[in-house]
């Protein structure tokens, strides 16, 4: 997630927390999230485990790399 | 008499990439535009669909729709295989240089046969009959897969005029 506007980065921050992304991306995270701080670039890194369905070399599903993800993080509210 | 005629149709190139999510149908559309520069003139047939969209009546009918996902589909007919994978390979690209979050994409090359239909005189058709028996191919003893290679048809051909 990188704010559009730097000074959005601490609303950001602030409400775009662990539990809020695990508890948006419920279903398809089945594994842990970890949340990275990168305020110099206004951005936060989160790394969610096991959400390929299987990873990109075996997974059945049609985006396997989970390309499209970072777009159903884009939906939540804040 | 009817006759269907097969002929060499060439090879049909095809990419597939999903787009979901905030202006879905507009990133999708503007991957198209894109594939459309870079592909136009190269193929003798050309059609770029939006799956979810407009991939079936070529229009939506119901503009107000708007669907979360949409998935781009372009095909083109390409004289050659290695000109046909060229259409999947320039769909590849748009992962890290298209518009964003486009994922699961898709590349097919397939030879094309295609059938026209005219008619035949009677008299010049001759008529045979070939059955043929077929027995599966026994298990590979150290796999349990049938990956041997040896004819896999018994053909006892039968003909009569």
């Amino acid at each position: 997630v990188i704010a559009y506007r730097p000074d959005d980065y601490d609303l950001l921050a602030q409400r775009v927390t662990v539990d809020a992304v695990a508890h948006h991306l419920r279903g398809i995270v089945h594994g842990g999230v970890k949340r990275y701080e990168l305020p110099q670039l206004s951005a936060l890194q989160f790394v969610c485990e096991h959400s390929l369905a299987g990873g990109v070399t075996t997974s059945l599903a049609l985006d396997a790399h989970g390309k499209s993800l970072s777009f159903a993080l884009l939906e939540m509210e804040i | 008499l009817k006759a269907s005629v097969g002929y060499h149709a060439g090879y049909v190139g095809e990419g597939e990439i999903g787009y979901a999510g905030a202006n879905a149908v507009a990133r999708a559309q503007l991957a198209a535009q894109i594939l459309r520069e870079r592909l136009d003139g190269r193929y003798s047939e050309l059609r770029i669909d939006l799956v979810g969209s407009t991939s079936l009546h070529g229009r939506a009918f119901d503009t107000e729709e708007r669907p979360y996902e949409v998935r781009l589909r372009v095909a083109a007919r390409a004289s050659s295989r290695e000109e046909a994978a060229i259409v999947g390979d320039e769909v590849e690209a748009l992962y890290t240089n298209g518009p964003a979050g486009g994922g699961g994409t898709r590349k097919y090359v397939t030879e094309q046969i295609g059938i026209v239909s005219t008619l035949i005189d009677r008299a010049r058709v001759s008529t045979h009959v070939t059955l043929r028996e077929w027995s599966p191919q026994p298990a590979c003893r150290n796999c349990m897969t049938s990956h041997i290679a040896a004819p896999a048809t018994r053909a006892t051909p039968r003909s009569s005029r």
